[in-house]
């Protein structure tokens, strides 16, 4: 029987003041924010598409998708590059804290649920 | 400003350059075709042999004209020189060379480089070529192992004339045509409604047809010998048409007395386009040239109203016009902003002009796809690379009147789908 949330490496990262893990697996680059072009009638929790080794990319803006107060920049916010079945997605988030390895992490993102940009709590603009 | 038939041609010749888009996440048609068989699986109706993975191309080796590897290995040396004389530069401008002097020659790099570049780029595409028959052979077996029992009632023959496309693009089409194959066959293979019982069954033939014209490969998949009414399948259709235009190409329906046929046409290659740069208010979006007809100075005073809709009068013909900033439903940028041009565009026989701020000017682009989460916005085409990471969003002109006349039916005006 295998525990894949048992004393698994995470990724943590900071989104509006609270702290979040992904599975270091389903990290595959940390980038700093590059342009975002922002696209009319995207769902609201799209900031935007951006280009990475030659691919489009969009960006999800990761507090407007957890619904969470916008923060001020900073200037260490970064796009954590994610891998998926359908598309390689873009996260925005405030700041990246490390690796750490976690027992059973309370607020854990599952990195698949957060292939349908707006599919459930977006309302759209 | 109309735009002239010379700019047009050497647009085109510029369209017509391979140059190849670079690939997204490794999917090769084996893949593909796992994902798409596995899918197929699930049909009752299909025999486990479906999945014999022999049955599938294998384009992971693709055969290479030795010349072009030569042509390749040139390139790369030239680049290297680049290299070198980079390092050689760095060293002379820490020396202290004069300012005048470093720009003359990085201009002189830069020419150099972007020739080098040229150059590989030319092979890469070469290289990444495959053949399509043999993909469409594999869609043929698969249909038939598809129809069972009943594979006696049903003709497939394939119809091509040595083609090759993208890498890219064979992927990107298999798994999509190998779904509407499976539904295809399920509907011809339903048991016919006006047959008299215990006749014979009647036979079908499907034919797989492909044709290359102007950089584009059209893929038909024609069926005779059954009455289908395709167009109430709009789901299947859709999907299909989806897949397409994440790869910059259309689905076409037809009937006919000899038959109904679903023609999907993609580019052979992800290629650079012809782009008009267009604002609106802070905005800046492009549109293919093959979309645009032309570019005419708005006049407001020329403004007519039908059943409420904005027209205007193009040398003689009426033309239906939409706001850009509403179409995108973009914050108004003031209120005394002045609408220059109206964009005139077209998807087959059918126009509309675009009310845009300003036409920049036009631009060659290469084309790159929108991910798989932005499908729902039908209006964009893709998007560009203008340099230093910025994008420029690509309208697609066939989505723009889709949007337009969907608009109509319903009796609203465009506005968000969501």
């Amino acid at each position: 029987v295998s525990h894949n949330d048992v004393d698994a490496e995470f990724l943590l990262f900071e989104v509006a003041g609270a702290r979040f893990g992904l599975p270091v697996a389903s990290v595959r680059e940390i980038a700093r924010v590059p342009n975002i072009t922002p696209v009319p009638r995207s769902p609201a929790d799209v900031a935007g598409v951006m280009l990475a080794s030659g691919v489009v990319i969009t960006v999800i803006d990761l507090a407007r998708r957890l619904r969470l107060p916008p923060t001020a920049s900073t200037g260490r916010a970064r796009i954590l590059l994610i891998r998926q079945r359908r598309e390689t997605l873009g996260l925005l988030v405030d700041d990246v804290i490390g690796v750490r390895q976690l027992v059973a992490p309370e607020s854990a993102l599952d990195p698949e649920t957060l292939a349908a940009p707006g599919s459930t709590n977006s309302t759209g603009s | 400003m109309s735009q002239s038939d010379a700019d047009r041609a050497r647009l085109d010749a510029l369209s017509a350059e391979a140059e190849i888009d670079t690939p997204g996440p490794a999917s090769t048609v084996a893949q593909l075709a796992v994902a798409a068989a596995s899918a197929l699986s699930a049909a009752d109706s299909a025999p486990a042999q479906v999945l014999a993975s022999r049955d599938w191309p294998r384009p992971g080796s693709v055969a290479v004209d030795g010349t072009r590897l030569d042509q390749l290995i040139d390139s790369v040396g030239g680049l290297v020189a680049v290299q070198h004389r980079i390092a050689a530069l760095l060293e002379k401008a820490r020396a202290g060379a004069s300012q005048q002097e470093l720009v003359l020659d990085v201009q002189r790099l830069q020419r150099s480089c972007e020739r080098q570049v040229d150059a590989v780029r030319a092979c890469a595409l070469d290289v990444r070529r495959v053949r399509l028959l043999p993909v469409l052979d594999a869609l043929a077996r698969l249909t038939k192992s598809l129809a069972g029992a009943r594979s006696n009632s049903l003709h497939v023959v394939v119809d091509e004339a040595e083609i090759e496309l993208d890498k890219t693009i064979a992927d990107g089409i298999v798994e999509p045509l190998a779904l509407f194959l499976r539904h295809l066959v399920l509907r011809v293979l339903e048991p016919d409604q006006q047959a008299t019982a215990g006749a014979a069954p009647s036979l079908v033939t499907l034919a797989l047809r492909a044709r290359a014209h102007a950089g584009q490969v059209a893929i038909e998949l024609h069926v005779t010998g059954r009455d289908l009414q395709l167009a109430t399948d709009s789901g299947q259709l859709a999907q299909l048409r989806t897949h397409a235009r994440c790869l910059g190409g259309t689905v076409e329906l037809s009937h006919a007395a000899a038959g109904c046929s679903v023609t999907l046409t993609v580019p052979v290659t992800l290629s650079v386009i012809g782009a008009l740069l267009i604002s609106i208010g802070a905005t800046n979006m492009a549109l293919p040239l093959s979309g645009v007809v032309e570019v005419v100075r708005y006049d407001e005073r020329a403004l007519q109203l039908r059943r409420g809709r904005p027209f205007i009068d193009v040398r003689g013909v009426a033309l239906q016009l939409a706001s850009m900033s509403e179409v995108l439903c973009l914050p108004r940028a003031g209120e005394t902003r002045r609408y220059q041009h109206v964009v005139v565009i077209n998807s087959g026989t059918r126009r509309l002009g675009l009310l845009i701020d300003q036409a920049l000017g036009q631009r060659p682009l290469m084309l790159k796809p929108l991910g798989w989460s932005l499908r729902g916005v039908s209006i964009f085409a893709g998007a560009a690379d203008l340099g230093e990471g910025r994008l420029v969003l690509v309208l697609d002109p066939t989505g723009l009147i889709d949007e337009q006349e969907q608009a109509e039916d319903a009796g609203l005006r465009a506005t968000v789908p969501w």
